[in-house]
């Protein structure tokens, strides 16, 4: 189910949450972003989405927590210690915490899509930016048909012998050659269709008019103003250091959930209910 | 009234030194149904793409000569009011929709040409309406079949209420019943809109009844220009090819135009034909499918499917799109999970590697394109083989000669034509000598003097010992290639037997030599002894 709010406020609201995931390194408020992302998600019946995207979340997570846990030893809780080295609680904390800033951008992109109705957003920009909408468009078209042709063509492939499940990375990449080659030339040729079909139908030809016309109502006036203030605010207790988190330098409690974080969280949770009901 | 007019027009794609269109002359009057056909590659697409502007505007190259719509050159045209005075339905709509939902698709080109924002709606659901598709107004366009989209194209090209629509092969990749829907709507919207359409297609099949003028393409001019009358009464052999079966008939027996089976079989009234009995091909069981269901995710396509294939068969898998062809043939290959039973010589198919499966079958699948991507022909074939870990120069040169691409062989295949490129697909897969060949819908969108070259190569492969297996919507093609026919409805065989079981009792599913005869013959060639 979409919940179709005005394009400009799902675009504001977005970015936004992308700005304070990738600003700030305090969990509580990463976790707030996290929560806000599964009401609106959940609650519109869209928890499906949820499950989807964690398939691509958990084996970068686990890179990412591997190569912390092996490179980085600061920190003073100490886990173990193996060949001579450190593995810290620290570290563990900070891969995890830099996990779910990711998990967070992941979900973002489902979101997006569950917030705004696309053939809205395409009708809006194209009367802003009728180029740049067409470019966005095409490479949005593509993808799905290019996920059907990588079916096609990998069926084909591996009943004339090709195996793609070989171990070495070598072999596996020779496997798969044959189907990247097809799938660049399908891109190409694609796009052109897609730029053909526009073109045939007079885009970017003259005037546009909107076919009905989203105009910005009193709940995408509210989402805009509870998110320019959720905005304003983390700026402000960033710069005067109210939500500043770091696990190396010894973090108490009170450094990661005070009055300003839990004022951000809420104000977060106010915008997500905002939304749903 | 001229409508269109067109005046010594050449056209060179980018980087070619052929043309492309040579020195085409024609005036199209308002209200007037042209079908265009000819061979695949003979630029009927690029010359309905030169009325839209789109040829040399979006494609380059260097155009010489006029069109003129309403006697203004449409160089002088703004692309809004061109695209409200002519517009063209693209070969596979599909991939051009640009839009999620069937009404934003429609209302989409209205906002292009800036229309009054206030009629927008009644616009898009009229022409919802006309083409009586309503109730697809609200859905999302991936879950529409092939023939709701293609009506969807055309309700979305007559949103303009345009003077003119260009249709490209329209009907090309449709069932018969789709195509028949596709047919009927565009003669009402010439009928009742007054609308000028030209129509381009190589199955001439259902258009030729309703085309008020008949061109014929050849090397981008137009070598006939007439009635669809001259069109069938004309001497030049290749042109008698592009004619549905029942007036090839019609001509090789002297009898005048007909437009339609009714006053086709009122002329061969008291003509009788011999019976010809079609033998049924005894050999060993090479796959055995026995109640198979499959589908995806949790829709059944399948629905207990029994059927054993024989050494040496030609089996044609006939009915609509959307019936389960495909499911079958994925569900044999092992490509799609299945309940129930697939034995291929023997071993169940789900046991076998996909590796293990292409050394039995062949599989030939709908896009020729799904097989090149290395830079010749010869290398094409022999990737292969090295998959199998075999290397044999003189079996590729030998599947090469066999299929007639030998000349070709250090041609890059991304410069090959239609036909030429289907070859190579099948060299690729028959080079491994497999006792089975599957083709699925090959014959879809090919004119039918390659059809029927392909046909006549399967006839020679089948012939050496290969079974073959075609999925296909082409009743008349399968008539003339296969030995046995299975038909599926909604995902179950509801006939199988030998061909002439199979079509003998059927309304729809026959041939149309066959509504005229119902004698057991099925095929103009099969007509003897009137």
């Amino acid at each position: 189910m979409k919940i179709n709010i005005h394009p400009i406020a799902a675009i504001i609201l977005v970015l936004i949450l992308t700005i304070i995931d990738f600003s700030t390194y305090n969990v509580s408020i990463i976790s707030g972003i996290l929560l806000f992302i599964l009401i609106v998600l959940i609650f519109s019946g869209n928890a499906d989405k949820l499950k989807k995207n964690i398939y691509y979340f958990i084996p970068y997570a686990v890179i990412t927590i591997l190569i912390n846990l092996i490179f980085v030893s600061e920190g003073s809780h100490v886990i173990f210690q193996a060949m001579g080295k450190k593995f810290t609680l620290e570290s563990l904390v900070y891969a995890l915490i830099m996990s779910l800033k990711l998990l967070n951008v992941i979900y973002i992109f489902p979101l997006f899509g569950v917030l705004v109705d696309s053939d809205d957003l395409v009708s809006f920009f194209s009367s802003i930016a009728p180029k740049s909408t067409l470019t966005l468009l095409i490479s949005a078209k593509i993808i799905p048909r290019l996920k059907r042709r990588y079916e096609s063509i990998r069926e084909v492939f591996s009943l004339r012998g090709v195996d793609f499940s070989k171990k070495r990375k070598r072999d596996m990449i020779e496997g798969f050659l044959p189907v990247i080659a097809s799938l660049t030339e399908d891109t190409l040729e694609g796009s052109f269709e897609i730029g053909e079909a526009a073109f045939v139908r007079g885009y970017l030809g003259s005037k546009r008019t909107i076919y009905e016309k989203r105009k910005l109502n009193s709940k995408d006036y509210l989402i805009l103003m509870l998110s320019l203030v959720q905005m304003i605010f983390f700026i402000w207790s960033s710069m005067n250091d109210y939500i500043y988190f770091d696990i190396y330098s010894k973090a108490g409690l009170n450094s990661f959930f005070n009055i300003y974080v839990s004022i951000n969280i809420i104000m977060m949770l106010i915008i997500s209910v905002t939304i749903v009901f | 009234m001229e409508f269109i007019n067109i005046k010594n027009l050449n056209y060179y794609y980018p980087n070619e030194n052929e043309k492309a269109l040579d020195n085409i002359n024609l005036n199209i009057e308002k209200g007037e149904l042209v079908l265009i056909t000819g061979k695949s590659g003979s630029s009927k697409s690029t010359l309905g793409k030169a009325i839209t502007g789109a040829v040399p505007n979006f494609y380059g190259g260097r155009i010489g000569g006029e069109i003129l719509i309403n006697q203004t050159d449409i160089k002088e045209l703004k692309d809004g009011d061109r695209a409200k005075l002519v517009t063209m339905v693209l070969q596979h709509p599909e991939k051009s929709f640009l839009m999620d939902k069937v009404h934003r698709e429609i209302a989409f080109g209205l906002e292009n040409i800036a229309y009054d924002e206030k009629g927008i709606k009644r616009r898009v659901f009229e022409a919802l309406e006309f083409c009586n598709i309503l109730d697809l107004a609200y859905r999302n366009i991936d879950t529409l079949s092939g023939g709701e989209k293609q009506k969807l194209a055309i309700a979305a090209a007559l949103s303009y209420s345009p003077e003119c629509i260009i249709l490209d092969e329209p009907t090309s990749q449709l069932d018969p019943s789709a195509a028949e829907e596709i047919v009927n709507i565009i003669k009402k919207i010439n009928k009742e809109l007054f609308i000028t359409i030209m129509v381009i297609e190589q199955r001439t099949n259902k258009w030729l009844m309703a085309a008020d003028r008949v061109l014929f393409m050849e090397n981008g001019k137009i070598s006939l220009d007439g009635s669809r009358e001259e069109f069938y009464q004309s001497k030049i052999h290749k042109y008698n090819e592009f004619l549905p079966s029942y007036l090839r008939l019609l001509k090789r027996l002297n009898i005048g135009y007909k437009n339609s089976l009714k006053e086709a079989k009122e002329a061969l009234n008291g003509i009788k034909v011999n019976k010809i009995e079609n033998k049924i091909y005894p050999g060993n069981t090479l796959i055995s499918i026995k109640n198979l269901k499959a589908g995806y995710g949790d829709r059944n396509v399948l629905d207990g499917i029994n059927l054993d294939i024989k050494q040496g068969d030609f089996l044609g898998i006939i009915g609509s799109n959307g019936a389960g062809k495909t499911t079958l043939l994925k569900s044999v290959l092992n490509l799609i999970p299945y309940k129930g039973s697939v034995k291929i010589s023997g071993i169940e198919a789900s046991k076998m590697s996909l590796k293990e499966i292409g050394r039995e079958i062949g599989y030939i699948s709908q896009n020729p394109n799904d097989y090149i991507w290395k830079d010749t022909v010869y290398e094409e074939v022999k990737f292969t083989l090295s998959n199998y870990s075999i290397e044999d120069e003189d079996l590729v040169n030998q599947t090469l000669k066999q299929l007639d691409i030998y000349k070709y062989k250090d041609k890059n295949p991304r410069d090959l034509s239609g036909g030429e490129l289907q070859r190579l697909a099948m060299a690729a897969v028959l080079v491994l000598k497999p006792k089975i060949l599957i083709l699925d819908e090959i014959t879809r969108g090919i004119d039918p003097i390659l059809k029927k070259r392909i046909s006549g190569l399967l006839k020679k492969i089948n012939e050496s010992g290969t079974t073959i297996i075609i999925v296909t919507h082409d009743i008349e093609n399968a008539a003339l290639l296969c030995k046995n026919l299975a038909l599926i409805i909604n995902g179950e065989i509801v006939s199988y037997g030998s061909r002439d079981q199979v079509l003998k009792d059927g309304i729809y599913y026959s041939t149309d030599i066959n509504k005229l005869f119902k004698n057991n013959v099925y095929l103009e060639e099969e007509v003897k002894n009137v």
